[in-house]
């Protein structure tokens, strides 16, 4: 503490201080003889007088002296040297003391005679500056290294460049975890579910020497499935969602459909960045950001969010210190940021510092402008069209390493860079990563691809190793030996529980294309009747929708009289078809009655079969083969009608494929359970997610509303499946949950929770007891 | 003051300084890049005067010439102007000598001199007045959005101070509810840790009424079935051919935590939650409704050991304080349900000692008037419909959103007793006219008493985001004990 309380006070003492009144003016002291070396003559001075106040953020006087070409740019006062110059040179004379108002250095020690000879001689013999020392923060190449693989030793690139390394660390390689291991993680990393158990035992029993290839590549085949468990962390990254702060007034927008189909038919990582930052009105939702109403801080405008969520999320750099003033954390200058910013303006943007306008524009940018600049005279859509060019071009390398990293951290535990947003900073394995990145450039940018490779390596399959604290410089450095245990996300925990009892929820939030079709809609109806004759030929599900008419819900009684469903099989009435799920906005949905249990009916007509709910009310039905028509008589209840309250209601008929019978928790919107498990607004960009469980979401798993009524839901139907065999129901989970069987030991301690015979509420308790444990929330 | 921002500058040259170090090993052996190192780890103050705070949250726009800072009285009579209407209440007395507040507050009168009364919070220009995007800035301190997830002030003393008391979680957030509510998203944006974490967030008990049930088994499960489950639980994991792996720090935290949770519901700490331990005729004193419960919860929880209470009287909006008309008869019912229960809570606290270390703050996210939408001078988009002469009731009261004053009232926890600070004008534009406060003042007084400095901070994407912003914040010392 106190050497930095000197330091401050060094800081507050007026310049004059340190200058002394009664110095006479000082003549410059000579050049030295000798022939300057950089390292050892200049270095030292540079580093002990100068770069605190000349570097790394801090550019006083506007000079910089990270490097040559900052040196030779000067700073406020122009330029500070003068080539070959020394006598002449700004530099010299104020290190000299030659402006008693502004010595330098300005703390610390003055330059003693030797010290300035040696800078002018520096100067006056060329100014030599070897190009590997730059003073200022890590910048990573831009480019791709080459490296060649190894020699020798495995067969799977991967493992070959990782035995190299374990050899040179002087440590073995580890074994291969076993094939129900094996299977669990590449399931939840693939796809996001729990392997099934039937597949999971002929994957075991299986002999085949490629079989784990297979299994990747048969997960990888699953297009949807991968679609939707990769969806969340798209979302994340790109911070799409259904609802949230912005949507309330048109100030945002979801790209769910166009993501999801992207993913679905594996686009091209290059591809689907273009067009993120080039879009179609379906995915323009990125790079729009949002904007939320009133007055927002500039740096938070939208295309200044445009400029802060591409360079963290395509090109692994924060931008957003930057974009309120030069950065301490990089080397990104204010002007850096609204270049980039002004890509998605028709003017270039004005700068603003800390909020206040500066009246300079910083024109337009890219920044990278090794890989080529952007043409200021083309439209701003034309612009975005180069931007996208540049970020995606094959030798932009920070494209493919900062993608092939997140892959890689996603399914290892940590990136080979730590830090998954700042591709600056070193990796641990800096030939590997870029060996995948140029990898990863070769195949077309298939992100199926590096997932396959992954996967598919020894390194992948080794076994867990603890969560350590710890980076990549030398003192905490860690020794990469296996993938480091991870947790189930909020998704995969959930999923997983849905997979554990068959209670899938049926009512996504986010509405995919295709998804649901709207086959009849009934205007807002208060009395009379109409009638429904629709094709459903090819649908798989029937939905029966009932909405309010919009005054609220009282007596919103709602009859589907005579429904049924027609074709060449005959009439099936649907009041002798078992629905899948059936709710109702009061009371429950009845047969052959209203929902007050009185006759049916509709415009004054009695009926004399169909059924009768209560808006809002969803009945859905897995549709028999046979029948091409959809057929009823719907209307508000006449009984209803006649109490004279203001009834309103509204009938929908949709049909959906048998896959929108099991949503998946991606698509529903958040809630306090998934929130607690980590699921974030995504409000901001979101690359890594808190993994390490909380008191607050411990309370939610004990005795949250959501959970247990899950559980509930979960138990009646285990229940209901294995016909009230307890013993069953424990195989079935644990096979399930945890790809094995119980113990001798483990199945007493359940079966005593479970009860004989098997109780609701037992195999509720046991369900969570098996949710809790690390077994199963763990992936190791 | 001032010491403490230079400090701050000057460690962030420190970093500097060493970086620049290391990138000088570099030089020598190759292109090994630096690591900025982290800031120097925040520190607290020396002392603080108060242990805990409850934050009485008037959501909605509570208008200060209705409620603290009264002016001449406007009965309703049709014809009435509403440049006429100053104040559709009468003022009343205080425990104070000269200090009058508004009628409808006879109890809190009673205990205004246990209070400091801040006249004076000026609230900032956000661009058209918004209640969530005040109230935004209000929690965190940074107007939305943000490139990073601000905390919520209760999550800042939760990650600096810790709870009081183990079993309790340090910052609870009571009587605001998700469902259905419009602007929902607009307040889980500020109802967070933010970077901090979730380990930080808040315990959150949408309706007092029935918070015994965050702390007690799943409804229909007894005591027995719950420990029954536990204690399965935790053979089960023993039995495991897992459990015998080694340490692991995220294995670690999951049982610690449900270990905590599980402690919890069964520790005295946890009857905190149970109103009707609640002697019947206190019950009684502060059953006003929800925000009366909240306060009898917020009493509760901090004698079990909560460090940060935040007790909303719900931000619905055009419900609550958010009164777009009918003004004055809405602030007659908002009125019955803060008065009694403020008004006990402070008495409560002060009988059980513990009003000395707990600041309770009453404050909302802007004022009312009937004439100004937004600042006097810099009117914004209108809101409300106001006619210029009133013939309806419903068209009496304050309906407009005011940023140019606000009231605050802190009791307790080192705020000076019976002391007004700041002053508006009592003719329109009813502005502030002495010592005006902002809200980052306010923030850094509050913080102040709990021994956090508005310098304090915690690191993300490797950078110092402090409590205020740049950590410039100056605290008003003027309204404490001791500075």
């Amino acid at each position: 503490m106190n050497r930095w309380l000197g330091l401050t006070i060094l800081l507050l003492i007026p310049w004059t201080w340190v200058a002394g009144e009664d110095d006479p003016p000082p003549s410059l002291p000579p050049a030295a003889q000798q022939k300057v070396d950089f390292r050892k003559d200049i270095q030292p001075i540079l580093e002990k007088s100068c770069l605190s106040c000349h570097s790394q953020g801090n550019h006083r006087g506007g000079l910089s002296l990270e490097s040559r070409a900052d040196l030779l740019e000067g700073g406020e006062s122009g330029a500070v040297v003068v080539l070959g110059q020394s006598d002449q040179s700004l530099l010299i004379q104020l290190v000299a003391g030659h402006e008693p108002e502004r010595p330098m250095p300005a703390k610390g020690d003055r330059l003693s005679a030797h010290q300035i000879g040696l800078l002018r001689a520096w100067i006056d013999q060329g100014l030599a500056w070897p190009s590997d020392v730059v003073f200022g923060f890590p910048r990573a190449p831009v480019r791709l290294q080459q490296p060649a693989l190894p020699e020798g030793g495995a067969d799977h690139p991967i493992d070959r460049w990782l035995h190299a390394y374990l050899r040179q660390k002087n440590v073995p390689p580890p074994a291969v975890v076993s094939d129900a291991a094996f299977a669990r993680r590449v399931y939840l990393d693939l796809i996001g579910l729990l392997p099934e158990p039937s597949v999971l035992q002929r994957f075991i029993a299986d002999q085949a020497p490629d079989k784990r290839a297979r299994l990747v590549e048969a997960l990888l085949a699953r297009h949807e499935d991968y679609a939707d468990h990769w969806l969340t962390f798209w979302n994340d990254h790109l911070r799409n969602a259904y609802r949230g702060t912005g949507f309330i007034d048109g100030g945002r927008k979801t790209i769910t459909n166009w993501l999801h189909r992207s993913l679905a038919e594996n686009k091209p990582y290059d591809r689907l960045v273009r067009e993120l930052v080039f879009p179609t009105p379906e995915s323009e939702g990125f790079i729009k950001g949002f904007v939320w109403r009133g007055v927002v801080n500039a740096s938070q405008s939208t295309p200044i969010q445009a400029a802060q969520n591409v360079a963290q999320v395509f090109l692994g750099t924060n931008l957003k210190c930057a974009s309120c003033h030069d950065s301490f954390v990089n080397h990104w200058r204010l002007k850096d940021a609204y270049a980039l910013a002004s890509v998605f303006t028709e003017q270039p943007l004005e700068i603003h510092r800390c909020d206040k306008p500066t009246g300079k524009s910083a024109g337009i940018g890219f920044i990278y402008p090794e890989l080529g600049q952007l043409d200021a005279k083309l439209t701003q859509r034309e612009r975005q069209r180069q931007l996208a060019d540049l970020i995606t071009k094959a030798e932009n390398g920070r494209f493919a390493r900062t993608m092939v990293n997140r892959l890689w951290a996603q399914l290892l535990g940590r990136g080979l860079v730590d830090h998954v947003d700042d591709l600056d900073q070193p990796a641990w394995h800096p030939e590997l990563l870029d060996w995948l990145a140029a990898d990863f450039i070769a195949h077309g940018y298939d992100l199926k691809h590096t997932l396959r490779l992954i996967c598919t390596s020894q390194a992948y399959q080794w076994p867990a190793v603890p969560m350590q604290d710890g980076g990549s410089s030398s003192k905490t450095a860690i020794v990469f030996t296996g993938p480091t245990v991870r947790r189930l996300t909020a998704e995969q925990f959930l999923d997983g529980l849905a997979t554990l009892t068959g209670v899938w929820p049926t009512r996504p939030a986010a509405v995919l294309p295709n998804a649901m079709k709207l086959l009849f809609e009934s205007p807002v109806m208060r009395d009379g009747s109409l009638p429904i004759d629709v094709d459903i030929s090819d649908a798989e599900v029937l939905r029966l929708h009932v909405r309010d008419g919009g005054n609220g819900q009282h007596f919103d009684w709602a009859n589907w009289g005579e429904v049924r469903l027609a074709g060449p099989q005959g009439t099936l009435k649907l009041t002798e078809l078992d629905w899948l799920s059936a709710t109702t906005g009061h009371g429950k949905v009845e047969r052959n009655v209203n929902v007050n249990q009185e006759p049916l009916r509709i415009g004054g007509t009695l009926i004399e079969w169909g059924l009768g709910t209560h808006a809002r009310s969803e009945i859905v039905y897995r549709l028999p083969p046979g029948y091409t028509r959809f057929r009823a008589t719907v209307g508000p209840d006449t009984g209803a009608v006649e109490r004279k309250t203001p009834v309103s209601v509204q009938f929908q008929v949709f049909v959906s494929p048998e896959r929108s019978l099991y949503v998946r928790s991606v698509f529903l919107h958040d809630d306090e359970l998934s929130r607690a498990m980590g699921r974030p607004t995504r409000d901001q960009v979101v690359t890594r997610r808190e993994s390490l469980a909380t008191l607050i979401e411990a309370l939610e798993l004990t005795n949250g509303k959501i959970l247990d009524q899950q559980l509930r839901a979960g138990a009646a139907k285990l229940l209901d499946r294995f016909q009230g065999d307890g013993s069953a129901i424990l195989d079935h989970l644990y096979q399930t949950a945890l790809g094995r069987t119980a113990t001798e030991d483990e199945r007493t301690i359940a079966m005593t929770l479970i009860g004989t015979p098997a109780q609701a509420q037992g195999v509720a308790d046991f369900l969570w007891t098996l949710l809790m444990l690390p077994e199963y929330q763990l992936i190791d | 003051m001032a010491h403490k921002s230079r400090l701050s500058a000057s460690l962030t040259r420190r970093e500097v300084l060493q970086a620049a170090a290391v990138g000088s090993i570099a030089a020598l052996t190759g292109p090994l890049w630096a690591v900025p190192k982290e800031p120097e780890p925040p520190r607290l103050l020396p002392r603080r005067s108060a242990d805990a705070v409850i934050l009485l949250w008037m959501a909605g726009g509570m208008s200060h010439v209705e409620t603290f800072d009264p002016k001449r009285y406007q009965p309703f009579a049709p014809g009435l102007k509403t440049a006429d209407m100053l104040c559709t209440f009468p003022a009343i007395n205080t425990s104070v000598d000269d200090l009058q507040i508004s009628e409808g507050l006879e109890n809190i009168a009673k205990v205004m001199d246990r209070a400091t009364l801040i006249r004076s919070l000026v609230l900032p220009d956000l661009g058209f007045i918004l209640h969530t995007r005040h109230q935004y800035h209000w929690h965190t301190g940074y107007e939305p959005p943000q490139s990073v997830a601000a905390p919520h002030l209760g999550s800042w003393m939760a990650q600096a101070l810790g709870p009081r008391d183990p079993a309790m979680p340090p910052f609870i957030d009571i009587g605001q509810s998700y469902e259905g509510n419009g602007e929902a998203e607009e307040l889980k944006a500020f109802q967070t840790a933010g970077f901090l974490g979730s380990e930080f967030g808040p315990f959150r008990i949408p309706d007092p009424r029935t918070a015994v049930e965050a702390v007690r088994p799943p409804k229909g499960m007894d005591a027995q079935r719950f420990k029954n489950r536990y204690d399965a639980w935790q053979r089960l994991a023993q039995a495991s051919p897992k459990s015998s792996q080694p340490k692991e720090k995220q294995k670690e935290a999951l049982e610690q935590s449900l270990d905590r949770a599980y402690r919890l519901m069964n520790s005295p700490a946890a009857k905190a939650f149970d109103l009707h331990l609640e002697p019947q005729p206190s019950f009684d004193v502060y059953n006003t409704g929800k925000f009366g419960l909240g306060c009898l919860l917020a009493r509760r929880a901090v004698e079990a050991g909560a460090r940060f209470v935040e007790v909303s009287t719900e931000y619905i909006p055009f419900l609550g304080w958010d009164t777009h008309e009918n003004g004055h008869t809405r602030l007659v019912d908002m009125k019955k349900q803060i008065d009694r229960p403020i008004a006990q809570l402070i008495l409560d606290l002060e009988k059980r000692g513990l009003l000395d270390r707990t600041l309770v703050v009453l404050a909302s996210e802007f004022s009312r008037d009937a004439l100004t939408e937004g600042k006097p001078g810099k009117p914004v988009k209108d809101q409300a419909a106001q006619p210029d002469v009133i013939t309806d009731l419903k068209h009496f009261g304050m309906h407009r959103h005011f940023t140019a004053a606000s009231s605050v009232v802190l009791w307790g926890g080192g705020a000076k007793p019976g002391f007004v600070y700041g002053r508006t004008a009592d003719e329109r534009p009813l502005a502030v006219v002495e010592n005006p406060m902002t809200v980052t003042e306010l923030h850094s007084t509050i913080y102040h008493a709990m021994g956090i400095p508005p310098t304090y901070h915690a690191v993300t994407e490797k950078r110092p985001f402090y409590v205020t912003p740049d950590g410039k914040g100056k605290a008003v010392l003027d309204v404490l004990q001791q500075g």
